[in-house]
């Protein structure tokens, strides 16, 4: 039945036509020549004759021998029309020019104006990078991770923190993408900031669901995010002066139409103002990250392309001379674009992606350096097939190999000796193919399958546990040794992927999608938000990989001639091999991490609603998510089902913006959402004069932190300029404008005469001592003012 | 994370919490030194009661040798609010000893080695000036002690160090965290091992160091995590420690606390003036 349905489908794949000639080409910016991601070229008079483009701005679709009226658009640019009288294969690069619209024709998506409808693909968002860059920021600092999280599904582990938990997925459980290489650690300052530079971003897409088979390695989400590849026509620069960072970011064409550069830096300076502080103990200390961007392109001809990109970050905090703490990622990226006729397209990828951390602990008799980090070597190959009008083919493969060296420490001249972790080595390799297929004119499918596999290999030495026993050192029956590049686990299997949309009109469309994905890494850790010190886990000989499966059902309307849409998204969401580290349990030194670990299920299940409207000079979006995330594992809540932290049943988001002029514009935000679940003490007891509270253990996260709201406003005015090429813009912005004090923790302690904040050294005598709950909230009402320049 | 609360604003907030039943909370310290021998017994409250915890005085506790005979029973004194030994005993080092309590009709069970301690060769002390003129940083100013000696038993072993300064035993938050100690990353010589704390002229110090069994020392670590657990999302959810007292009666109604059996090593100094 399997083979006869795939006949069917490749039968409907097979030219029904007489002689069809191929048009192809690349869609880019006239200015800058960057390529555009999903600009449209169609038959002027059939539109359904037409292909998107791909994320290298590449093209091809069939017609039929005869005289066609070609268009390409992308929104917020002017559309070019071209006559062409097909007789053979052709190819047709189009520039496209960025559209001074009026004010009613201001157009804030980064997708096509009728995508949401018509794409098979469902549960994924565009956010174009402009629309990030207009939303008002925590210290004035555009986050890109934090605009995400005002999606739908998408949700933060805490106020200000740029963790993404999407679909009751847990943080680690997102696949972070900067020009296809990983990135493992995605923030700044221990998490309130992410790592990615607006200004070097150029598109943004997450897959909440219905991930392609391209995509795979993590269960919840992909957030794919390409870098700018800078202006091959004239010379630009850009930057902006913020409240606590600055930026700045250069494009220089190298030969025009051909290669470019980018350069984009910013660095953040409350060192800088540390310096000025009276205080030896506060001047001394070191606070600061920077981030730095680069990405060269060379066009050799129409059939062959390279990028070489690159990301170097770091965050760095001292405290005197007594104690250093510095991490960081890097990046590096080189594609190479090859197309081998107009329907065979080649992406061949080389990556390399490494996070570590430092500590310099100089303390007399117990100083030392303990060092980790890991690293990711991988190799992807990904073509594009053209095969005809009615189907795409998409398939590829990649290996990874990855390197995990959890900690290193070296005693420097005191009594702590050296000492290092075994390090941990794996080979993560997938085949994939997939077919995007119109079916019928209402019917179109995206299918495809993966197939992953994960090797985890020596050198490594393996504990083994009596049988039935729970693992722990004591119920070790022996030790098995590997040799370096020997096998010692092996996981792997399919991961199907399955789209589906109908088009009930020309205006609405009812869409279904499942997708399996397995994820062979995970962090090792209870909290909910990451720290730097986080330690990745590869799956290994006691530890499985997770599998998740999604089904999604979803219903899509556009109106006013795709000026407004409405969707609506249920998804349930179940996974096998979940982790829970055990409390109390090292994971961060243990070289027995299975000792650690209990495993179980969770599952999540929601419905998402959005509103946006995306055209005129009031645009943005109003979302609603309603939705569960339960976990049920072994030793945890005795075994019941419990509900996950980042659980958060209603999940309201409204963005804004209204241009008032040319020059003027406002923006706001507005997000409520239910408190987090949390556990509440039940209790308490005194041990060796210490108030400790008590919880029922056969409880986890039975109460609720209060509910969260809180608003943001950002405006921003373009400056008079006496120079043509530049245009400077000032943006005033206040978050959390009615200094709501949402809850950032609640911890249950001792509280001296009724202050949460006494110290006996500065407030005088204690009169009185009782157990409370003391709320910490960590923004009120902040200011910030952001000068952004440009010189084009 | 504390630069961040201490960035943030702090406020008492009435909560509505669930009380469970009061549960026993037990804590005991049998140390190898000829003393009288004490264990507390008591019940939870409910977390905002503001009064003490109240003594349960009802329980028969015993202590038993590796061959389960009964080496002394241990008799409520509402002097102490505790359970103490009729006389001074002394345990002794590289025994197993098990402690029984019988309680609201449970009966409860904690075993235990005295271990041998480290051995203390010298406790000396040097100003914040003194480091600095060996190239050593200090934290803020005042007199830092070190401490030279060795470990003497095979593998890891963990200690329990309390720090009295002028008859004060040390014991807020964070001296508490901090004297709970592993030799995990030691060798077995430590040269200048530095005390915890700062210290100023004219005080008189004296430490004790308790050896731990392994059980206790994980209880100290939990009990810590939770002490400095703020309830934040960089904080693990919050569980009780695993205390090293079973219930033979009723194996999931584990009470609260533990049992330390320990030697116990003291050294004193008083620090001078340096002309």
């Amino acid at each position: 039945m399997k083979f006869k349905l795939l006949i069917f489908l490749f039968f409907t794949a097979a030219p029904l036509f007489a002689q069809q000639y191929t048009i192809s080409g690349y869609v880019k910016d006239e200015s800058s020549g960057e390529v555009l991601i999903g600009a449209t070229v169609v038959d002027k008079n059939d539109r359904a004759n037409g292909m998107a483009t791909n994320i290298y701005g590449y093209y091809s679709f069939e017609l039929p021998k005869g005289e066609y009226t070609l268009m390409a658009s992308y929104v917020g640019y002017a559309t070019k029309v071209i006559e062409v009288n097909l007789t053979k294969d052709v190819a047709i690069n189009f520039s496209l020019k960025e559209e001074t619209s009026s004010l009613e024709e201001v157009v804030v998506s980064a997708r096509r104006s009728d995508e949401n409808v018509s794409s098979v693909k469902m549960s994924t968002e565009k956010l174009q990078i402009e629309r990030i860059k207009s939303m008002p920021a925590l210290f004035g600092e555009v986050d890109v991770v934090k605009s995400l999280q005002l999606l739908p599904g998408v949700s933060t582990a805490g106020e200000g923190t740029s963790g993404m938990f999407v679909r009751g997925g847990s943080s680690d459980q997102n696949l972070i993408l900067l020009d296809e290489a990983t990135v493992y650690n995605a923030s700044h300052l221990l998490g309130f900031f992410s790592v990615f530079n607006p200004d070097a971003v150029k598109n943004v897409e997450i897959y909440k669901g219905g991930i392609p088979a391209k995509y795979g390695g993590r269960i919840s989400s992909i957030l794919d995010i390409q870098m700018r590849e800078g202006n091959n026509q004239k010379f630009e620069a850009s930057g902006g002066i913020g409240s606590i960072s600055s930026r700045l970011t250069a494009e220089i064409p190298i030969v025009k139409d051909k290669s470019s550069l980018l350069l984009s830096g910013r660095r953040t300076y409350a060192d800088v103002f540390l310096g000025f502080a009276q205080d030896e103990n506060i001047r001394n200390n070191t606070l600061y990250f920077y981030d730095f961007n680069t990405k060269f392109n060379y066009r050799f001809s129409d059939k062959d392309k390279i990028f070489v990109s690159g990301y170097f970050g770091r965050d760095n905090l001292g405290f005197q001379d007594l104690f250093g703490f510095d991490w960081g990622n890097s990046t590096f990226a080189t594609r190479w674009n090859h197309l081998f006729n107009e329907k065979l397209f080649l992406n061949t990828t080389l990556l390399y992606s490494n996070f570590d951390y430092g500590f310099d602990v100089n303390s007399a008799g117990t100083g030392f350096n303990w060092n980790s980090g890991l690293q990711e070597y991988n190799l992807k190959l990904d073509f594009d097939y053209f095969l005809n009008n009615n189907n795409t083919l998409f398939f590829g493969a990649n290996a990874i190999y990855h390197v995990f060296a959890p900690a290193e420490i070296t005693g420097q001249d005191s009594n702590i000796q050296s000492f290092e972790l075994q390090n941990d080595f794996a080979v993560e390799t997938a085949v994939y193919l997939s077919n995007q297929h119109t079916i019928t004119d209402k019917l179109s499918m995206e299918y495809g399958i993966r197939y992953s596999s994960f090797a985890k290999i020596g050198a490594d030495s393996v504990s083994i546990y009596a049988e039935g026993e729970r693992k722990s050192p004591e119920n070790e029956i022996r030790t098995d040794a590997y040799g370096s590049g020997e096998l010692v686990k092996h996981y792997g299997g399919f991961e199907p992927r399955l789209g589906i949309r109908y088009m009930v009109n020309s205006k609405t469309s009812l869409k279904a999608s499942y997708n399996r994905m397995r994820q062979y890494l995970q962090v090792a850790t209870n909290a909910t938000a990451g720290f730097p010190t986080d330690r990745w886990i590869p799956a290994d000989y006691h530890i499985k990989p997770v599998i998740g499966d999604q089904v999604a059902l979803g219903y899509f309307r556009n109106l006013k001639d795709n000026a407004w849409e409405i969707s609506v998204e249920g998804y349930y969401k179940w996974l096998q091999n979940v982790v829970d580290f055990l409390p109390g349990e090292d994971v961060l030194l243990n070289d027995r991490i299975e000792t650690a670990v209990a495993d179980g299920i969770a599952w999540s299940y929601g419905a998402e609603f959005m509103l946006r409207k995306n055209i005129g000079k009031t645009s943005g979006w109003l979302s609603y998510t309603l939705s569960r995330t339960q976990r049920q594992i072994e030793g945890v809540a005795s075994g019941e089902p419990y509900l996950a932290r980042y659980d958060k049943p209603h999940d309201i988001a409204l963005v804004l913006s209204h241009k008032f002029s040319e020059r003027l514009s406002l923006s706001g935000n507005w997000v409520y959402a239910s408190g987090a679940a949390v556990t509440f003490p039940e209790g308490r007891y005194v041990i060796s004069g210490q108030n400790i509270p008590y919880y029922d253990d056969s409880k986890r996260n039975d109460s609720r932190m209060p509910d969260f709201h809180r608003m943001d406003l950002g405006l921003t005015y373009e400056l008079n300029s006496r120079w043509k090429r530049y245009n400077h813009e000032i943006t005033v912005s206040f978050y959390n404008v009615y200094n709501r004090k949402n809850p950032f923790s609640i911890e249950f302690r001792q509280v001296n005469n009724n202050d949460p904040t006494f110290n006996e050294a500065e407030d005088g005598p204690i009169t009185s001592t009782r157990p409370a709950a003391v709320k910490t909230a960590l923004f009120g009402i902040i200011p910030s003012v952001t000068y952004n320049f440009s010189f084009k | 994370m504390a630069v961040l609360v201490s960035w943030g604003c702090q406020e008492i907030i009435d909560i509505d919490l669930t009380q469970s039943e009061k549960k026993l909370v037990i804590e005991g310290r049998l140390v190898s030194e000829s003393s009288f021998q004490s264990i507390k017994i008591s019940e939870s409250l409910n977390y905002y009661d503001t009064s003490g915890l109240s003594p349960f005085e009802e329980a028969e506790v015993i202590l038993l040798d590796d061959n389960s005979n009964q080496i002394t029973q241990f008799n409520y004194n509402s002097e102490d609010s505790a359970y103490t030994t009729n006389s001074p005993i002394a345990l002794s080092v590289g025994q197993e000893y098990t402690l029984q309590i019988v309680a609201k009709g449970e009966r409860l069970e904690a075993k235990g080695t005295i271990l041998k301690n480290a051995t203390l060769d010298s406790l000396y002390y040097l100003s914040d000036k003194e480091l600095e003129s060996i190239g050593q940083p200090s934290f803020g100013e005042g007199y830092f002690l070190f401490v030279n000696g060795s470990l003497n038993n095979e593998g890891v072993e963990y200690f329990k160090l309390d720090v009295t300064v002028n008859d004060t035993l040390q014991n807020s938050r964070g001296a508490f965290s901090n004297s709970v100690l592993t030799s995990e990353f030691f060798g077995k010589e430590f040269l200048a091992l530095p005390v915890p704390g700062s210290f100023e002229e004219e005080d008189s110090i004296s430490l004790n160091l308790y050896t731990l069994n392994e059980d206790v020392y994980q209880y100290y670590v939990e009990f810590i995590n939770l002490l400095f657990n703020d309830g934040g999302v960089f904080s693990p959810p919050p569980v009780n420690p695993t205390t090293n007292i079973k219930n033979l009666t009723d194996p999931q109604n584990e009470p609260l606390g533990f049992i330390q059996f320990s030697s116990v090593q003291n050294k004193s100094i008083v620090i001078k003036k340096r002309e």
